[in-house]
């Protein structure tokens, strides 16, 4: 549009009041806002030359170090578990349940290393993401029964989560009863039906995760800013929300210390029936650890949370201050593993989790307000604008 | 007629009215478009299972989710009505009372260009901006205007005058000025831009940016006002808002800005505008010089000056609460304060069972979404608001309130986060009333930094 600005129409020119101003007075104003400007040097010293962050770099080297990788190790461990129940279901002796067991162990391992990567390929439309299909506890165990005894093996059908996911299996497998319907009883052929598709359908979520990633990897590298919808926020929303459920549900939730809970609940700990929860906490306070410092598959330290602050003028304290937590959080973990499992612990030292909690109560500010603040990530995804 | 308001009453060019009523039109059709495009509907109102209210709007009603969607096709088919000028007075209202209807329904989406368009509607209200390219007066020529008293156009460029005036005075503070806080953590997340880029890391271009919005937001109503610097000054306008569109996450607030800015306009551009426009689509140009009936006239500008009075004194009743400004938020919304912090919370609330005695932590995601959880850890009102909500949540029947206390830790333009609310205050027992120095901490910084009370 060619906007003139002088006008050949003649109207009366009314309202000019606000064009009277003096227009020494707007000069002086000014010329006081430049001279104050130029006068007043800032003195920010202790803003040190900062060094160039490159996050474009950082996603690289997340998703060809970290995210490719352990998404391949949970796919092919999947792929083994699916064998190793086949193969129990066709000859179910003892030797070939252990080593379902095993596989299974190993699979969830896989497993928690990607449970906070629930975007891209980690979340399918309506069915949900990653954590909530495959990672859900504490399961429906009557709920399960029902559906062996129904043959209802197509979950697509419903959105009972806690009748499938590898916990559904920690019961399926470790519970002395229901290892020994698997043999004994009327339905042992529905019982390993049910199996083979908790076994499938774990597959087939890992295999997703996978191959997805393969497709997904430029689209993510390249979706280098910092807004709500960039990779960074995604992953580190999702981050988050993986260290919280560590703190509420792993921790928080058999410890009593939810409201509305009375006592400890020993019987909600995660893996209760394969007494894994110690070890798993483990894996999963390590996979957060190694997610924040982004420490590749094979082990290398790449470029990650602890690189970007330290490019930060204000962000070494931050940095500093974060790894002292996980480092203290990792301590505890291994302090507690000593002896028996989770569940019998908390019976015999109902708060032997109190600490532990503690220092991740602690660490939460400084992943969450702290860091997302310094480092300017849009904390809330999909909604809003600011002003 | 009053000779102290002749000046007031003065018949001026409808036109600025014109292009103001058709850009109103078109900005909130197009964003209440976008909104329901990107899913907002269901994310802010339908899927919350707690709304956090407005001190002293809780009477607004909390609408079903169809009534929600009504709402929006209504504020839809008001903002093309405007834009049409059809039964301008319907519409302006329906517009003016939808919008402000869905912004009333939760704290948490407040945002500082949503209140101004809720106030521009206002003042569309009080002016028959439908006198000229519309259906009205193509429908009855009776109601086409050339000539509105001159109140109704300098109404809304001291509007938008006190607007930028007080948003740069908000930026008159040490860290905006002397630290480039927030624009130094802010800045570098576009450091991937072609040539520009890399130096966006550096502080010194975020205190050169600093001082450039303050100089901007304080100079361009008289820049704008004045003829001679007019057109240089919507250069910078235009400049100005679209840098920062390109920046920052902020919707349409830069179009907002940019539309309003015509205002400033000497009436021949607009009347030429309007020629162009009329030529254009080949519609008469049809309006009598006909002036409005003056008790009509005078009526609005008792109501216009109660509403810029109110305008002017609102935003700096900050003064009348102790504390820092940017810690408490005592009177900070509603004040043109336009990302001037970044602040951010960590918020966890206990709820003490009166019956066993023990003490439990709440999982904040199962009653709010990310943006309302975000919003609420670093505002007080938000923080006390949830908190009661928790306690009546929790309440077993027939027993009194359990106690609810949170730990919240806060920070400010990437500071290390201070502890914010007293961890052993009851906040059941606070009231929305009670001073806010009884449960909120005192702000970790007050050093001699501070160059208003107000600052950080």
């Amino acid at each position: 549009m060619n906007f003139s600005f002088q006008s050949k129409i003649k109207i009366p020119q009314l309202l000019g009041y606000l064009d009277f101003i003096p227009s020494q007075f707007l000069l002086l104003i000014l010329g006081i806002f430049l001279a104050t400007g130029m006068g007043c040097k800032p003195k920010t010293k202790e803003n040190k030359p900062v060094a160039n962050f490159d996050r474009q770099l950082m996603l690289s080297q997340l998703a060809d170090g970290y995210i490719l990788p352990y998404s391949n190790s949970f796919s092919i461990a999947s792929d083994s578990l699916n064998w190793a129940a086949q193969n129990y279901a066709s000859n179910s002796s003892f030797s070939n349940l252990a080593l379902l067991q095993n596989q299974w162990v190993k699979t969830y391992d896989a497993f928690l290393y990607v449970y906070s990567l629930n975007f891209g390929p980690g979340e399918k439309p309506i069915v949900g993401t990653l954590a909530e299909n495959v990672g859900i506890w504490p399961v429906n165990t009557n709920r399960i029964e029902e559906k062996v005894a129904m043959s209802l093996t197509d979950f697509s059908q419903d959105f009972e989560r806690d009748t499938r996911g590898l916990l559904a299996l920690d019961y399926l497998l470790f519970d002395s009863i229901s290892i020994t319907k698997f043999t004994i009883g009327a339905d042992t052929l529905k019982r390993k039906t049910y199996l083979l598709a908790l076994t499938n359908h774990v597959k087939t979520w890992a295999n997703d995760m996978s191959s997805g990633w393969i497709g997904y990897r430029n689209a993510f590298v390249n979706n280098n800013g910092k807004d709500a919808g960039s990779s960074i926020s995604l992953f580190y929303n999702t981050f988050l929300l993986g260290y919280e459920v560590l703190k509420n549900y792993k921790i928080a939730l058999p410890a009593g210390k939810r409201v509305g809970q009375t006592q400890i609940e020993p019987s909600l700990v995660e893996a209760y029936y394969s007494q894994q929860s110690f070890h798993f906490l483990q894996t999963h306070l390590t996979a957060i650890t190694h997610l924040w410092f982004n420490i590749s598959y094979q082990g290398a330290n790449q470029s990650g949370f602890d690189d970007w602050l330290s490019s930060l003028s204000d962000g070494p304290p931050l940095k500093t201050q974060t790894e002292t937590q996980f480092i203290a959080l990792s301590q505890k973990v291994q302090d507690l593993q000593i002896g028996l499992p989770l569940s019998n612990r908390l019976q015999q030292d109902p708060a032997c989790l109190d600490n532990l909690y503690a220092t991740c109560q602690q660490t939460t500010r400084l992943l969450k307000s702290d860091l997302s603040s310094l480092i300017g990530i849009a904390i809330t995804y999909t909604s809003g604008d600011g002003d | 007629m009053n000779r102290g308001l002749s000046p007031l009453l003065s018949p001026v060019s409808i036109g600025p009215l014109i292009t103001l009523r058709i850009i109103t039109g078109i900005l909130m059709t197009f964003s209440t478009l976008r909104f329901m495009a990107l899913g907002w509907i269901e994310d802010h109102y339908i899927l919350p299972v707690f709304h956090f209210r407005y001190p002293g709007w809780e009477w607004v009603p909390l609408l079903s989710s169809s009534g929600y969607y009504l709402l929006h096709f209504l504020m839809l088919i008001a903002g093309i009505m405007v834009i049409l000028g059809w039964y301008y007075k319907v519409a302006i209202w329906s517009l003016l009372i939808s919008f402000t209807w869905l912004e009333l329904i939760d704290v948490t989406y407040y945002l500082n260009h949503y209140y101004f368009v809720s106030l521009l509607l206002l003042a569309m209200t009080l002016v028959p901006a439908a006198g000229r390219l519309s259906m009205d007066s193509f429908r009855n020529p009776k109601l086409g205007l050339a000539f509105v008293p001159a109140w109704q156009v300098g109404m809304f460029r001291i509007f938008l005058g006190v607007v930028y005036l007080y948003a740069g005075i908000a930026k008159i503070n040490y860290d905006w000025l002397f630290e480039g806080l927030p624009l130094r953590i802010w800045l570098p997340a576009n450091e991937h831009w072609p040539l520009v880029g890399p130096y966006l890391k550096s502080p010194w271009v975020a205190i050169a940016f600093s001082w450039s919005g303050m100089l901007y937001d304080l100079s361009i109503p008289f820049l704008l006002a004045w003829r001679k610097t007019r057109r240089y000054a919507w250069i910078g306008v235009i400049v100005f808002h679209l840098l920062t569109a390109l920046m920052f996450q902020i919707g349409v607030f830069p179009w907002v800005m940019i539309g309003a800015s015509l205002i400033f306009f000497s009436d021949p551009w607009h009347e030429q505008l309007h020629e162009k426009i009329s030529n254009w689509l080949s519609i008469p140009f049809q309006e009598k010089p006909i002036l409005l009936p003056s008790f009509q006239v005078r009526y609005g500008l008792i109501l216009a000056m109660i509403g810029l009075l109110f305008h002017l004194i609102f935003p700096i009743r900050y003064m009348a609460y102790p504390g820092s400004l940017y810690w408490t938020e005592e009177g900070y919304r509603f004040g043109w304060r336009v990302m001037v912090m970044e602040k951010a919370g960590t918020a966890t609330f206990y709820v003490l069972d009166r019956k066993t005695g023990r003490e439990g932590v709440v999982d904040n995601r199962e009653f709010l979404n990310d943006h309302q959880e975000k919003q609420m850890a670093m505002q007080p009102d938000m923080i006390l608001q949830y908190a009661h909500f928790l306690g009546d949540t929790y309440k077993a029947p027939g027993m009194n309130p359990p106690q609810v206390r949170a730990e919240v830790y806060v920070t400010l333009n990437g500071r290390p986060s201070a502890l914010f609310v007293n961890p052993k205050v009851d906040l059941m027992q606070v009231k929305s009333s009670d001073p806010i120095s009884d449960w909120i901490l005192p702000s970790p910084d007050t050093s001699s930094k501070n160059i208003f009370k107000y600052n950080i």
